[in-house]
């Protein structure tokens, strides 16, 4: 048994600053709604977290059932947070398994915010300098965002991203995924969602409940502390979609050979508003939800508001980019620039970020349906 | 002061009240003629209590009146409204104990009479009391130099009063003074704080003008009453003689024996050490890589210590942190994390620490391995049994009475023929004489010259009993107040609080006895027992029974009053078969003509039934005027005589009572035994040994054993009072009337 005080310390930078403050009494796991009878989570997480149990933690895909309803942090006697303990570990665990490791360490500390953020600024900076059409200097006459930036460019960049993100995930994934089937003998089997009671699944079939969870949110329903995150993450989770279907319906019209510069009553363009609306109003539920109950449930780490404070950016600088390219006014060029580098920010660092979530949780999902707990 | 006493010619008066339904629920005129046909005054007022009621007793005490049977409301109410200087006051209790409880009628008008007539004969017997005025010290001896002890100390030289500290070793400072380091002993209490606190208290007493501290001192022996203690010491330069007036006991706690520990690898491996060494290590800089802390080593274990030791948790929380200042990981295995009070606060703070780890876990084994110690723990909070190779494992054993193990009293030694004491828990056989004095060998830290024996008694544990439900420091030896360890293991803030608290104890106790009075439970009665010794059969069963310890003998075994020393329960004049024990305001002639005053109707046909209930007026009393105050009703065959004890309830009543035709006797007390709550912690134990006695005197008198019954029963049992009644009227109903009556 090797107590690690330094993964103690790392789950604290995580975010989960508040768990010594762990007696073990388990009024979470009795209030959590989550949690199943047999081996609940999360007062045994809470106790490998202060051992710093390595082996337990990062695979223990208990972490994904928790949707952070924040009932056990709301009844907590002792103020420990396991809601917050929650989130950091699954922090811990993304950062454990993505390619490459080493980077992925840099999203659990501050101090290499700047850093994050000065690459993509270079990228745009050697851009301009090489590649762009113009240079810096912005066109002239109505603002047409193809002429200082040719949307080919973007949709290329857009593309190698994506590649490197489902790269990126997949290895951290696969990782994953080895790690937990290492380790099934004592493991309870509770099935979820569909397959309540109907014993093990195959992988096929474990992985498409396991997506059917996630797109309807089914567990995320059934918080009660704060069922707000279930209409906020809703919202955030189909804006994105939507903002994506308008992006690829974009891609088609370019393909088409039609000017971009969709007015506004283009199928595309409504799509994407409305994906931009939910966008902005989930991201800002949010954002406020962690202001308003930050004594009672905890404001979050620094992983946490990495992730979430970008893609708050990209739905505000995105709005805002609109509102001016309608306006027609120069400053929609600026404004354009900062929205592509949120946006990259937000795609690139996926693998590592708090984005990684939607991978993991599904793969968890789908292995403990496939394998049990 | 004698002469002035006889010269007290009672004038006496009723008062009859009707106020609070009394006037409703009696005939009035009939209750004044009770009065006229005793050739007693009797006034009739619409409600005493008030100003126009108390003025209109006044103005008759100005006119001569000094003896009061006010027939009102329970004696437990408006005590401090009818509290006449120089005059007796009976009070009848016609509200509580009749009107609100009985529904009116015939049989009700005859309880209130009764009543009233016993009220009347009451204060006829009654005298007025004289205190036992000595030339009293009220220097407070303080035994023990610790934390416990100092706190004491200081508390009452700070209140003005001289004290002698004695402590047995060189320097004061107990046990605190060897650790390393110290919990906080005021808030905030999430600190380790160095010893120069203890260091600033040990300054503080020194130079002290109001504190003799004597070092490397014992005591020799103590004899003597509360306020009257010669105390010998044996210090450095020889014998020495004081005065005292009141003992604070802190003589604090030994360690346990860790060499039973065997199974944890103590004397095994050298790595296994005890809490108590552990701080001798870190005192010395000996404290180097990980630790690991077993909680409950040898305690809250039938097989070593029973019970929780209470500061041991806190103890190794702070040693941890010894550990983890030097690099080391410390990991604590408990049973249970046990912070008590404000030391939630140290768990809290020391929780934080990243490198101290908790679980709650079973040792299984510890065994070595390469140098390191490998301990193996199971049923973990962790999920799994867990093995952790440390450098030092620290056993947190516990603490023990230093009273534990001593010769404390005679009744905690029984020989093979006694039975002893429910309220003993585990009583010692003692076979011989030699074995007593082999005992007595272990030592003494009072060494009373009482005759029940030279220590405090014990309740269990060798903790001293003080009855916790009550006052924590009281004892069973008056002016002797236990703190700190020795009365309960405890962490440095409690015993501080412990300290002032037998301070304050002590503090009273030599106030009270100068001027004569009696402490707790009857605190500022003066009136003590006295004893016509002409008729003693030197028959020693006041002198064993005393639960204070209040009588020594001479050498033919007649009793030796130590009156400061009682507590005035009556226990010895429930015990004496000659009834030669009485006090002025309560003996047997006056309890004995009570129950000639109930009148007992005669009607072979239709028997008409009277009950005598004796009911402990500490509990059993209030419970009834609780009932009554609750609108429960009971049948008004009873006539409720109130005693200071059950203890006191001498068989003479009994077989008065039954002699006259009364049909049975109920006995309503406290609960004894182990968890008793007997005020005289086994009066109602000893009226339940003496229905031995009670069973005799039936069947001398021919009458059926279930005439009598003891109930006991908590204060918060009021609501079972009905119910008593009843089964036992029923049971009389089916034995039938006593064939006496008539007679």
């Amino acid at each position: 048994m090797d107590a690690d005080p330094k993964l103690v310390r790392d789950i604290f930078n995580a975010g989960g600053k508040t768990l010594k403050k762990c007696m073990q009494c388990a009024t979470c796991s009795v209030v959590c709604p989550l949690s199943p009878d047999e081996n609940p989570f999360p007062r045994k997480e809470m106790i490998w977290a202060q051992w710093g149990l390595k082996n337990k933690l990062l695979k223990d895909r208990d972490v994904w059932l928790c949707y952070q309803c924040n009932d056990c942090s709301a009844y907590c006697p002792r103020g420990a947070q396991p809601g917050q303990v929650m989130a950091a570990l699954r922090a811990i665990t993304i950062a454990n398994y993505s390619f490459p490791s080493w980077f992925a360490r840099l999203f659990l500390n501050a101090a290499y915010l700047p850093l994050l953020y000065v690459i993509p600024i270079i990228l745009m900076g050697i851009y301009f300098a090489s590649f762009a059409p113009h240079g810096f200097a912005l066109p002239a006459g109505k603002v047409v965002f193809s002429n200082w930036i040719p949307h080919e460019h973007v949709e290329a960049v857009g593309l190698a991203l994506g590649a490197w993100v489902f790269f990126a995930v997949g290895v951290g994934i696969f990782r994953y995924w080895t790690a937990l089937s290492s380790e099934k003998g004592r493991i309870y089997y509770v099935p979820i969602g569909e397959g309540e009671g109907k014993g093990p699944m195959d992988v096929v079939e474990g992985l498409f409940y396991a997506v059917l969870d996630v797109i309807f949110h089914r567990r995320f329903n059934e918080c009660e502390e704060s069922k707000y995150r279930f209409y906020a993450h809703f919202g955030v989770f189909y804006g994105f979609i939507l903002l994506g279907i308008s992006t690829l319906i974009a891609v088609v019209y370019m393909l088409q050979g039609r000017p971009l510069g969709l007015p506004l009553t283009d199928p595309a363009k409504i799509i994407g508003n409305i994906g931009a609306v939910l966008l902005f109003f989930g991201a800002s539920w949010l954002v406020y939800e962690r202001f308003v109950k930050k004594d009672r449930v905890g404001f979050g780490g620094y992983f946490d508001w990495f992730f979430l404070g970008n893609l708050y950016a990209v739905a505000i600088t995105g709005i805002l980019t609109e509102a001016l390219r309608v306006a027609n006014v120069a400053a929609a060029y600026y404004m354009y620039a900062i929205h592509l580098i949120f946006v990259f920010v937000l795609l690139i660092y996926a693998p590592y970020s708090k984005f990684a979530h939607l991978a993991y949780r599904t793969i968890a999902l789908a292995h403990e349906k496939s394998f049990g707990r | 002061m004698a002469e002035e006493e006889k010269k007290f010619e009672k004038k006496l008066c009723v008062y009859i009240c009707t106020g609070c339904g009394i006037g409703d629920g009696l005939d009035i005129e009939a209750l004044k003629k009770v009065a006229e046909e005793k050739k007693v005054d009797c006034k009739v007022h619409e409600s005493l209590c008030s100003k126009a009621g108390v003025d209109m007793i006044k103005s008759d005490i100005n006119a001569g009146y000094n003896t009061l049977v006010i027939a009102a409301c329970s004696p437990r109410v408006n005590w401090d409204v009818f509290n006449f200087e120089g005059c007796i006051v009976e009070r009848v209790n016609l509200r509580e104990g009749v009107v609100w409880s009985h529904d009116p009628g015939e049989e009700t008008q005859s309880l209130a009479q009764d009543y009233l007539k016993m009220g009347i004969v009451k204060a006829q017997k009654t005298d007025i009391p004289e205190p036992y005025l000595e030339e009293t010290s009220k220097t407070i001896l303080v035994i023990g130099g610790g934390i416990t002890g100092m706190t004491a100390a200081l508390e009452a030289a700070d209140a003005g009063y001289d004290v002698v500290l004695v402590e047995k070793e060189a320097e004061l400072g107990g046990w605190a003074a060897k650790f390393y380091k110290l919990t906080a002993f005021e808030k905030p209490f999430n600190r380790i704080v160095d010893s120069s606190a203890l260091q600033e208290m040990i300054n503080r007493v020194e130079n002290h003008p109001k504190i003799k501290v004597y070092k490397s001192t014992t005591i020799e022996k103590i004899s003597g009453q509360p306020g009257l203690f010669d105390v010998a010491l044996s210090t450095p330069s020889g014998e020495e003689e004081i005065r005292i007036g009141a003992i604070v006991l802190a003589a604090g706690w030994k360690p346990y024996d860790a060499s039973k520990l065997e199974n944890l690898g103590y004397g095994k491996y050298s790595g296994v050490v005890t809490n108590i060494e552990f701080e001798e290590m870190a005192k010395e800089g000996r404290v180097a890589g990980d630790v690991l802390f077993v909680q409950c080593a040898g305690q809250r274990d039938p097989e070593h210590l029973p019970y929780c030791s209470s500061a041991c948790c806190i103890v190794s929380l702070k040693q941890a942190k010894y550990v983890t200042e030097k690099g080391g990981n410390a990991y604590i295995i408990y049973k249970d994390m046990r912070t008590p009070g404000l030391y939630e606060e140290f768990y809290k703070t020391m929780q934080d620490d990243e490198k101290i780890f908790l679980t709650k876990g079973e040792i299984k084994s510890i065994t070595e391995n390469n140098g390191k110690l490998v301990v193996e723990v199971e049923n973990t909070l962790l999920g799994e049994t867990i093995n952790l190779e440390v450098d030092t494992v620290v056993l947190a054993t516990g603490m023990v009475s230093a009273l534990k193990g001593l010769y404390t009293v005679k009744e905690e030694f029984p020989d093979e023929k006694t039975v002893p004491y429910k309220h003993i828990y585990e009583p010692t056989i003692i076979k011989s004489e030699e074995e007593v004095e082999e005992i007595k060998k272990r030592g003494h830290i009072l060494n009373l010259q009482y005759r029940q024996g030279p220590e405090l008694p014990t309740l269990r544990y060798g903790l001293p009993d003080s009855n916790y439900i009550c006052f924590p420091y009281e004892s069973r030896r008056t002016g002797i107040y236990a703190a700190g360890c020795i009365r309960a293991p405890m962490p440095i803030a409690e015993c501080i609080e412990d300290a002032k608290g037998a301070a304050l104890k002590a503090i009273q106790c030599v106030e009270l006895v100068a001027e004569g009075k009696t402490t707790f439970p009857r605190t500022g009665d003066i009136d003590y027992p006295q004893f016509f010794l002409q008729r003693c059969t030197q028959c020693k069963r006041c002198t064993e029974e005393c639960p204070f310890g209040a009588l020594d003998e001479d050498e033919k075994g007649t009793p030796k009053p130590n009156p400061l020393r009682c507590r005035r329960c009556g226990v010895c004049f429930g015990a004496c078969p000659e009834k030669i024990i009485s006090f002025k305001g309560y003996s047997i002639d006056m309890i004995s003509s009570m129950i000639r005053e109930i009148d007992v109707p005669y009607d072979e046909q239709n028997p008409k039934y009277r009950i005598v209930a004796f009911f402990c007026e500490n509990d059993a009393y209030p419970a009834l005027d609780m009932a009554a105050l609750n609108g429960y009703k009971w049948s008004p065959l009873v006539r409720v005589i109130p005693v200071r004890c059950l203890g006191s309830v001498n068989v003479v009543f009994v077989a008065d009572a039954l002699s006259r035709g009364i049909d049975g006797i109920l006995m309503v007390g406290c609960k004894y035994g182990e968890d008793y709550q007997c005020h005289f912690i086994r009066g109602s134990e000893l009226a339940n040994r003496r229905m031995e006695n009670v069973q005799e005197t039936l069947q001398r008198l021919m009458l059926e054993p279930e005439r009598v019954k003891l109930v006991e029963l908590a204060i918060s049992d009021y609501d079972k009072i009905p119910q008593i009644i009843d089964d036992f009227i029923k049971q009389i109903e089916q034995v039938g009337a006593n064939p006496y009556k008539g007679f």
